[in-house]
């Protein structure tokens, strides 16, 4: 679907991308996750054939980056903006047509758009009378407009309050579940972990770790449960196990040869009330710090 | 090239659409006939005058200085009232006001004159009829066309005094004092045609300039496009969608046809209103007309210019991130521009010059001084035509290395790019 191979890319001195290579499987969301100045937007503007790579090669439905495939993309940058003295939908005709739409069927397809993120009532008014949020949802349609086949988002949430930003995830979800690939960018990995199925970490140029989401969990779960007690910390500290305050409750990882089952009994057995307790997974956060410190 | 239609369409509508668009198609030609009328008008309604005393012991050179000054006033009044022609007259009048010397000393006079109750004090020397100098003493001398007023009395003066030494009849001295004055004819395939001479060079001025202007104005506003898709940064998008050198054409183009447009709006009001209303005035000769070659070759000059200014406009927005920052280099751009509008007097004093040649061959200042001397006096074919090729000729060059400057300077930011990297941007 998407694939990139040995893929280098050099700013005068600064070494951008170090040879990534990562495959993105058709009809999933898709992370591409990392710290800032990872290349994460670098690795974006390749795809977008923005930037053509030094070295390394890149598919995108089965061709190179280019005239040939753009088409089928929709693309939101990190940096986004509109012609100011355009109206709404004059833009996103513009837009449309810039994707090979007809502009009559732009025009539908856009005044469509409009109702369904509640913009109908702007669709005259020049981009420049829109606030913040609103520009983005209509660069968000821009990007959806000619039912493109993977959507590419550079950073969708920045910039956006909550209610937007579950609405953003809402969009992208439902564009996943129509069989589409979206293929989106963050450095906040508490908020991708909701909802991505598969994803790369990178790091400094690198690919870190890759997969999909719930195989990483797999390969990262450490024995470790989640309780929460009003009992202290010093009435969970047996049979070896660690206590750490997290949340209303305690993270406790046990020893490799103690079971969560072994563990609970002797507790309950030692006269603590447990309010509740879980299995505690490793978030991607500390995943990432994992594989980043010993890797 | 089809994704350059889009943005051709894009600009074109967007521009065509806005209300400063019509503003100025109904703004400029107005503006520029203003500003050619209005200070000639200014100059007939408000004289200025001129408060002469005159230190004259024998009394007889003030009478004939007041009878003078009167006889230029009527002569004013009736060279005005005559259409066309004479009316550069108009800003030599000056309205003389004489007094006569209480036989104040001269220390006295000049503190007149610094109190501002006179601008000055003329002394007539003893044998005023030999003499071929006269003092005048005044605050200021540079105001050139009171002096000259004052010097043209004077003279008027003195040939009537000389006249009546001589004892000549008035018609003898009618006689003498008659001046010839030329009237031109344009000769130009063959044909001679009766023009005025101003009326025909205020014509070719307001159209040089409206080139001038034009050229200007749509090359900068490719400029001011392409920063703001920088800085809007929906250049992003763009990029992502058409290549940039048809990105880069398709803005150009699309500008440069709703120039044309303009144009064509002006040329069509102008043949209408000479089918209409100005035949008359044209056939008397006041007005000069434009022939059909001469309005095919302003669209074809505009479109050379234009191209030319603003691809070089277009690169110069690409290398910056705002308006500000690229204003010092615009000003570079508008050097070329601007140096035809310095050289313009030269060249219409002497159109078939060498140096005339040489200029109106140089490829950036072709386009308007090649024009100005085809409205001038129509240069041999083989230079229009050498022009042409020169221009077009670097006219590629220079669109081959906007496009590269533009491809690698609109996604660049922050930085801005020095003469070694912008070279290096050209050679990629």
């Amino acid at each position: 679907m998407i694939e990139l191979q040995n893929v280098r890319k050099t700013y005068d001195r600064f070494e951008a991308l170090k040879g990534l290579s990562l495959a993105v499987p058709h009809g999933v969301v898709f992370g591409l996750l990392g710290p800032n100045g990872a290349g994460k937007t670098t690795t974006i503007r390749i795809l977008m054939d923005i930037i053509r790579p030094d070295s390394g090669s890149v598919t995108i439905l089965g061709r190179p980056p280019g005239l040939a495939v753009q088409h089928r993309i929709g693309y939101l940058p990190e940096e986004r903006g509109l012609y100011r003295k355009m109206k709404v939908v004059d833009h996103l005709v513009f837009f449309g047509e810039l994707k090979r739409m007809k502009a009559s069927e732009a025009r539908r397809r856009s005044l469509e758009l409009l109702e369904r993120f509640g913009l109908k009532d702007w669709a005259l008014k020049k981009t420049e009378a829109l606030s913040k949020g609103m520009q983005q949802k209509v660069q968000f349609i821009g990007a959806i407009l000619h039912e493109p086949d993977i959507l590419v988002l550079d950073e969708p949430f920045s910039g956006l309050d909550p209610i937007n930003q579950e609405l953003m995830k809402d969009e992208i979800v439902r564009f996943a579940r129509a069989g589409k690939t979206v293929i989106f960018s963050t450095h906040v990995l508490p908020q991708a972990e909701q909802f991505i199925d598969a994803l790369a970490l990178i790091n400094r140029g690198e690919l870190v770790l890759e997969g999909r989401l719930d195989k990483i969990k797999e390969d990262y779960a450490e024995n470790r449960i989640h309780l929460t007690t009003a009992a202290g910390a010093g009435a969970l500290a047996m049979r070896g196990a660690e206590v750490a305050p997290r949340g209303e409750g305690y993270s406790v990882t046990l020893p490799k040869d103690l079971s969560p089952r072994e563990y609970l009994q002797a507790v309950l057995a030692s006269g603590v009330d447990l309010e509740q307790f879980r299995p505690d997974e490793p978030s991607l956060e500390e995943i990432f710090m994992k594989v980043v410190k010993h890797g | 090239m089809d994704r350059m239609w889009v943005v051709f369409k894009k600009e074109y509508l967007q521009k065509v659409k806005s209300l400063g668009f019509w503003l100025s198609t109904i703004v400029l030609p107005v503006f520029m006939v203003g500003i050619m009328i209005v200070p000639m008008l200014l100059m007939t309604r408000q004289k200025p005058t001129l408060t002469v005393t005159v230190v004259d012991p024998a009394g007889v050179v003030l009478p004939a200085l007041l009878a003078a000054q009167e006889e230029r006033a009527q002569a004013a009044k009736s060279a005005n009232a005559q259409p066309g022609g004479r009316s550069m007259d108009r800003q030599t009048e000056v309205e003389i006001v004489f007094r006569k010397s209480a036989g104040e000393s001269p220390e006295a006079l000049q503190k007149k004159v610094e109190e501002r109750a006179i601008d000055g004090y003329l002394v007539v020397p003893e044998d005023y009829l030999l003499a071929e100098e006269f003092e005048y003493y005044a605050r200021t001398l540079s105001n050139i066309s009171a002096f000259a007023a004052l010097e043209s009395v004077l003279n008027r003066a003195l040939f009537s005094l000389k006249g009546e030494s001589l004892n000549l009849s008035p018609e003898d001295k009618g006689f003498l004092r008659a001046r010839a004055s030329l009237k031109g004819f344009r000769v130009e395939k063959g044909k001679a045609k009766e023009e005025g001479a101003l009326a025909g060079f205020f014509a070719v001025l307001i159209v040089f300039m409206m080139l001038y202007m034009l050229i200007l104005i749509y090359g900068s506003f490719i400029m001011r496009a392409v920063l703001e898709e920088k800085s809007t940064r929906v250049v992003e998008i763009l990029a992502s969608s058409v290549p940039p050198f048809q990105l880069l054409m398709g803005k150009i183009l699309g500008v440069a046809s709703a120039g044309l447009t303009q144009v064509a709006v002006w040329i069509g009001f102008s043949v209408l209103l000479s089918a209409g209303a100005l035949p008359m005035a044209a056939a008397a000769g006041a007005l000069p007309s434009f022939t059909l070659l001469q309005m095919v070759f302003f669209v074809v000059f505009f479109i050379l210019g234009y191209l030319l200014f603003a691809s070089l406009y277009a690169s110069v927005g690409a290398m910056f991130n705002n308006e500000q920052e690229a204003q010092q280099a615009a000003t570079l751009v508008v050097i070329p521009v601007i140096i035809p509008v310095v050289l313009m007097q030269m060249v219409i004093a002497d159109p078939g010059s060498t140096a005339s040649v040489v200029i109106s061959l140089i490829p950036f200042f072709t386009p308007l001084i090649m024009y100005l001397r085809i409205l001038v006096e129509t240069p041999p074919v083989w230079q229009i035509a050498l022009s042409l090729v020169l221009t077009v000729a670097t006219l590629v060059g220079v669109i081959y290395a906007s496009g590269k400057i533009y491809r690698t300077g609109i996604l660049m930011y922050g930085k801005r790019p020095n003469l070694r990297e912008l070279w290096r941007w050209v050679r990629a």
